[in-house]
């Protein structure tokens, strides 16, 4: 490249950059973390919004020079630059760029996804149903059948989610966990939740006209708490049975 | 050197480093030119009814308008109408003008249409399941979405009949014959002996030379002129989408079955994939057509040959294998963890990674060839140059939605939407309309009745369009589901409904505008050959 293309391209380079970063960083994208699978998850998401800002500058960039410095010339001059047509050294670069990246990608995202699965020892286990168009929590060791999901917090939580009619998908964004609900097949999640308060539970898959108001919440609460209110409502189960 | 149209028509094979369009015989252009102007103006037509739908959506959406009904009404009939919007926009506007305009294409490199009854029934198809697809949805409200979500068509409660179910389900099989019967008219084109010249090559070593196996083995895979670049994206979309709406048929003929025996039923997961192994290869309907364009026109703009070489042939291998096994990563949620089909669908991630290996290889030629070029400034390479930056930005979003983890989170939240719209609008729309303007003085004989009004036309598209995009997006990163018809107050998602509106009016008036400006110029006087406009 010669040294005049280098201090406009350059400055173009500073404005697309600056422009891009603070879309990035002034506008705060994502909901609260609630779990330990979430603060996993946003460490890859930055770095994957911080690449793809880099790579865009640098090809917006070149393309916005090229557009500007390279225009047809008043004297409608159309001789050719030098040929770089064919050029492999140039091509195995340009390929092999993309290729490290998304491969480094690929290995902390199954990492990811990994860690985020791993089994805990010890969990709370529920039972999920979804349904046109609600949802329904048991806690089968008390019997328990409630509207809304409460887990204590600190502790790994697995849900086993059925559907009896169509597909639906169990969703909390704060844990930045998602999970599909298929007719016939039993699937789970597992989460930590670290944050006590109330967070929604989405369906995020159509199901159906009432899809818009299939919602429900997840409260999670201090082990005290919890404890008190599992206390409370297997009396209120014992009650109701007598 | 400036070229007008009657010159670069009557210009010899060669003439020009950029330029490998051999003479061609009166007859097929004049009525390839017929054709592609038919697929253009339905498709254009498609495109205000699916455009109307689509401001009908979100004005509901930030609750500026009402629908009429109760709310139960109100919300299936906002499904249907969004039914009808995704396959309308993205179907029977943007892949039918992009069919149309690869025979074009193909007959402009020389490789004219060989048989015309595949282009003709690719078009007959396609506009009898477009009405069908508005009879079932806006008629006999079917909102299942254009994807089915199979069970969920057999289970409305009450919303819609077996029967709209039926009439969707034959439509959208129309539409499936439309894309394969035009990917066979494509195949036949691209292996005819235009490709091989004198050369006696057989039909897989054409197909092989159409898939630019001539630049790697030059010994092997024998011809007379060495491909023209574009006809490679053409030949991996031929063969991805012959191959890939097969299963996707499958389910429709399965769903006939049930519409007619209530008794009968398919698994769930097993639909899932069927209709997926279609519904990703079909982004790629645009997408590589509208590189295909990209090919053919920047280097026409830019005046020298692609910066391309071996390599990028590689990567087109790559992406016609990739396309075939990349379904899956709309199904990592849909598997138990642990199991054998979620381990096996983690594999999907490197192999959707590997589709971008030609997006990166091509958008780095592009700006290359643009480098140190003498760059023609019009109507037609202004909006290529913007879906070029369309295409890379909506890109990355790909990259992060086939990132597992990443998925997870934002599968099915309405960063898909914006992701969609950004590279189906702002990158392939972006080009579609370049090649809209690049083609009016060929195809319509015509000038262009108001470079002005084109250029309104493109930087409203521009703010408009990101404006609007970039609200769905932030929604999306902030956790709001996709397709709830109304989104819920409270999780502050609604001010970017309300703020995405005024984008959405810019957007919508700047895409009449330029309609406007083309069916004035199609009303305007014939061709008058002019010095010193743009060449194609």
């Amino acid at each position: 490249m010669k040294s005049r293309h280098i201090l406009p391209l350059g400055l173009i380079t500073v404005v697309v950059g600056a422009l891009t970063a603070a879309s990035m960083l002034l506008i705060d994208w994502y909901p609260d973390q609630a779990a330990e699978q979430a603060a996993r998850t946003d460490h890859l998401m930055w770095f994957l919004m911080i690449v793809s800002a880099i790579v865009f500058t640098g090809v917006t960039s070149t393309l916005i020079y090229c557009g500007w410095r390279f225009r047809v010339s008043d004297d409608n001059d159309t001789s050719e630059g030098p040929p770089l047509h064919g050029h492999t050294k140039l091509e195995v670069i340009w390929t092999l760029i993309p290729v490290l990246i998304l491969a480094f990608t690929a290995v902390w995202a199954v990492r990811t996804i990994v860690e985020n699965e791993a089994v805990a020892s010890t969990q709370n286990a529920y039972s999920v149903t979804a349904r046109q168009f609600a949802w329904e929590f048991t806690d089968p060791k008390a019997g328990i059948k409630t509207g809304d999901l409460r887990v204590p917090v600190g502790t790994q939580v697995r849900l086993d989610m059925r559907s009896p009619d169509v597909i639906h998908s169990f969703f909390v964004p704060e844990f930045r966990l998602k999970q599909d609900i298929v007719p016939g097949k039993t699937t789970h999640m597992v989460f930590n939740p670290d944050k006590p308060g109330t967070y929604p539970i989405i369906c995020a898959e159509l199901c159906g006209a009432g899809h818009g108001v299939m919602r429900s919440r997840v409260i999670v609460m201090e082990q005290a708490d919890y404890d008190a209110w599992l206390q409370q409502a297997k009396q209120q189960v014992t009650k109701a049975g007598k | 050197m400036t070229a007008t149209h009657e010159h670069i028509s009557v210009m010899p094979a060669g003439t020009l480093p950029y330029d490998d369009a051999p003479v061609l015989n009166a007859a097929d252009v004049a009525r390839t030119e017929a054709l592609t102007r038919r697929f253009w103006w339905t498709s254009t037509l498609f495109l205000v009814i699916a455009g109307l739908l689509g401001l009908i959506l979100r004005s509901y959406q930030a609750e500026i308008i009402s629908l009429p009904g109760n709310q139960t009404d109100q919300a299936n009939l906002w499904y249907a109408l969004m039914t009808a919007h995704g396959l309308g926009a993205f179907v029977a506007w943007a892949a039918f003008f992009l069919m149309g305009s690869m025979l074009w294409l193909l007959m402009r490199l020389g490789f004219p249409l060989r048989t015309y009854v595949f282009a003709e029934l690719s078009y007959w198809t396609m506009v009898l399941g477009t009405l069908g697809i508005v009879i079932s949805t806006l008629l006999m409200r079917f909102a299942g979405s254009w994807v089915a979500l199979y069970p969920l068509p057999f289970h409305s409660q009450g919303r819609w009949t077996s029967a709209a179910t039926g009439v969707f389900s034959a439509s959208v099989l129309l539409a499936g014959v439309s894309i394969i019967t035009w990917c066979v008219a494509l195949i036949i084109s691209v292996t005819g002996p235009a490709i091989s010249g004198e050369q006696k090559t057989g039909w897989f070593g054409r197909l092989g030379l159409a898939l630019g196996f001539g630049y790697l083995w030059p010994s092997r895979f024998k011809a007379d002129r060495e491909v023209p670049y574009p006809i490679i994206p053409i030949t991996v979309i031929g063969i991805n989408m012959f191959f890939m709406t097969l299963p996707f048929a499958l389910l429709l003929v399965l769903m006939l079955v049930q519409v007619f025996d209530s008794s009968f039923s398919t698994d769930p997961q097993l639909a899932k994939n069927l209709l997926w192994a279609f519904g990703h290869p079909v982004v790629y309907l645009l997408l590589f057509p509208v590189v295909a364009a990209l090919y053919y026109f920047i280097p026409r703009y830019a005046k020298r040959p692609l910066v391309f070489g071996k390599v990028v042939v590689l990567a087109w291998t790559i992406g016609l294998l990739a396309n075939m096994f990349l379904w899956a990563h709309h199904m990592y949620m849909d598997y138990p963890d642990g199991s054998a089909q979620s381990f096996l669908n983690m594999t999907h991630e490197p192999i959707t990674f590997a589709i971008t290996l030609p997006s990166a290889l091509s958008l780095f030629g592009l700006a290359c060839t643009m480098w140190r070029s003498d760059f023609e400034w019009s109507p037609g390479s202004l909006f290529m140059i913007a879906g070029i930056v369309g295409w890379l930005s909506a890109g990355f979003q790909g990259v992060l939605n086939a990132t597992i983890q990443f998925n997870v989170v934002l599968h099915n939240t309405l960063w898909v939407v914006g992701h969609f719209h950004h590279m189906a609008l702002l990158a392939m729309g972006m080009v579609i309309f370049g090649i809209f303007y690049a083609g009016v003085p060929t195809l319509l004989k015509r000038e262009l009745y108001s470079e002005k009004l084109a250029k309104i036309h493109f930087w409203g598209m521009l703010i408009g369009g990101y404006g609007w995009v970039i609200c769905w997006l932030g929604q999306g990163l902030d956790g709001a589901p996709r397709r709830w018809d109304l989104l819920p107050d409270g999780f502050g998602w609604q001010i970017w409904t309300e703020l995405s509106i005024p984008f959405m009016i810019v957007l919508a008036l700047s895409i009449l505008t330029g309609l406007y400006n083309i069916v004035r110029t199609a009303m305007s006087s014939p061709w008058r050959v002019k010095e010193g406009v743009t060449r194609v």
